[in-house]
């Protein structure tokens, strides 16, 4: 599963441009996650402050 | 507010902002919508502009000009710097902009000319009729906007143009993953803008430092997305360059941002629609600079709109020409050039990189672009030319 640490996240975008399903929506200040994740963690790497993590089962 | 309009602009940035004013002034309805509730902020820009490029679409305010730049250095991954200098091209190159201010005056220019702005209005999806793009389902201030031709301009996500069919994708390779702070009370040179590369200072990428006053500066780094990862992110190696380099230094505004530096989306038009600035993808790839090709794409974008509404032909085969057009521009010809430079210089190991810079300590540049430096390298460093040749670059 994809999270994001809101409190971390800077809303740049920057994850939304690379995600390759189009996943991933900012609106204004909120980063939405859509059900279309395919759990790459393309974002989660791209990220510059590191806002994105993909949890595995145990850490849900 | 009306719910049609001529034109649809989606995006409020340097691109949406002068599409949406010279469409409005050649006397079409403009609507621009723009997601944020403020225009101009938050900033995700180092905000370096060139003199002669800011002049052709506004007046240089001081309220928006943060400082002039009449130099620049490049500084080696062993610290030793090259000086670029500007007096043999008119002294005063380039300005740092306070883009807060900057991008509202643009709007407001917009707004002057009788475009409507709607704010904290985000474009949830494109209204489509027979394959044509005729507005925008809308949330905020309005819920649907028609128009005879959209203008997509929403920046680095470009997730409007996406959802109608364009791919806009970028891959994490072509994104520089990017971190910047306002750094308060440092010692610079307040006229100098420095660019430091090396793969421990920003692999792949570089690190910046553009005055902002007498002692403040935006201090940023853009890394390939690639070489992104835990503990090694644009602001870990922010961190550890600021520490070295300006230890009394305080921030007092952190930022962050991604900027494309691939090629050009291959189609910037389609039926009903056209696509500038960051969102199409006209970024300058080797020094992620976009504020001018963004508003140089707008104002080609408004030219065609007008055309093409006066002949009342909103088809691919009538906004295509917004695409011919910027592709032969100088622009998009030094875009092209510049993407393979950029592919060149990645591969720069850092011994070749301290070598290219230690071979002058300063150059007068007669013109302040990319490929002037290049020439000069050249020069000095003769096996470039190869190199460049075998990287598809030919310097006549």
């Amino acid at each position: 599963m994809l999270r994001v640490k809101r409190i971390s996240c800077f809303y740049c975008g920057t994850c939304v441009a690379i995600c390759p399903r189009a996943n991933l929506e900012l609106i204004d200040s909120y980063l939405f996650i859509g059900k279309d994740c395919a759990e790459c963690g393309i974002c989660a790497g791209v990220c510059p402050v590191g806002a994105l993590e993909v949890l595995n089962e145990e850490q849900i | 507010m009306k719910s049609r309009y001529d034109v649809l602009v989606i995006g409020g940035g340097p691109g949406g902002a002068v599409a949406a004013e010279k469409a409005a002034a050649e006397g079409l309805s403009v609507c621009l919508a723009e997601k944020r509730p403020a225009i101009g902020t938050p900033v995700r820009c180092a905000e370096g502009i060139g003199k002669e490029a800011l002049k052709k679409f506004i007046d240089p305010d001081p309220c928006f000009i943060s400082a002039e730049i009449s130099r620049a250095a490049i500084t080696a991954p062993d610290g030793e710097s090259m000086i670029l200098d500007s007096s043999k091209c008119g002294n005063k190159i380039g300005y740092v902009v306070e883009r807060k201010i900057f991008d509202r005056e643009l709007v407001r220019q917009a707004a002057d000319s009788g475009a409507d702005i709607l704010l904290k209005t985000n474009a949830k999806a494109p209204v489509i009729e027979n394959g044509f793009i005729k507005g925008a389902y809308l949330e905020g201030m309005a819920d649907k906007i028609s128009a005879d031709v959209v203008i997509a301009a929403d920046g680095v996500e470009s997730r409007f143009s996406r959802m109608c069919g364009i791919n806009t994708l970028v891959s994490p390779r072509e994104m520089m993953s990017g971190a910047q702070y306002l750094l308060a009370g440092i010692d610079i040179e307040p006229d100098m803008n420095i660019f430091n590369v090396g793969n421990s200072v920003a692999p792949k990428g570089y690190l910046w430092v553009f005055p902002k006053g007498e002692s403040i500066a935006n201090v940023g780094v853009g890394i390939q997305g690639l070489k992104s990862g835990e503990g090694h992110r644009a602001k870990d190696y922010l961190d550890n360059f600021v520490r070295k380099k300006f230890p009394g230094g305080k921030i007092i505004e952190f930022i962050t941002g991604g900027v494309p530096v691939c090629r050009p989306l291959p189609e910037t038009a389609a039926d009903g629609l056209m696509v500038v600035g960051d969102a199409a993808r006209v970024v300058e790839p080797l020094t992620g600079g976009g504020i001018y090709n963004a508003m140089y794409t707008g104002e080609l974008a408004a030219k065609v709109a007008v055309d093409s509404i006066s002949g009342e032909d909103y088809s691919r085969d009538s906004l295509g020409k917004y695409d011919s057009l910027w592709r032969s521009s100088p622009m998009g010809k030094s875009l092209e050039q510049n993407y393979l430079m950029k592919e060149y210089f990645v591969t720069l190991s850092d011994e070749k990189l301290n070598r290219l810079i230690h071979s002058a300590s300063k150059i007068a540049l007669k013109d302040f672009s990319v490929i002037q430096l290049v020439k000069e390298l050249v020069l000095r460093n003769p096996e470039l030319i190869i190199e460049l040749r075998s990287a598809g670059i030919f310097m006549n």
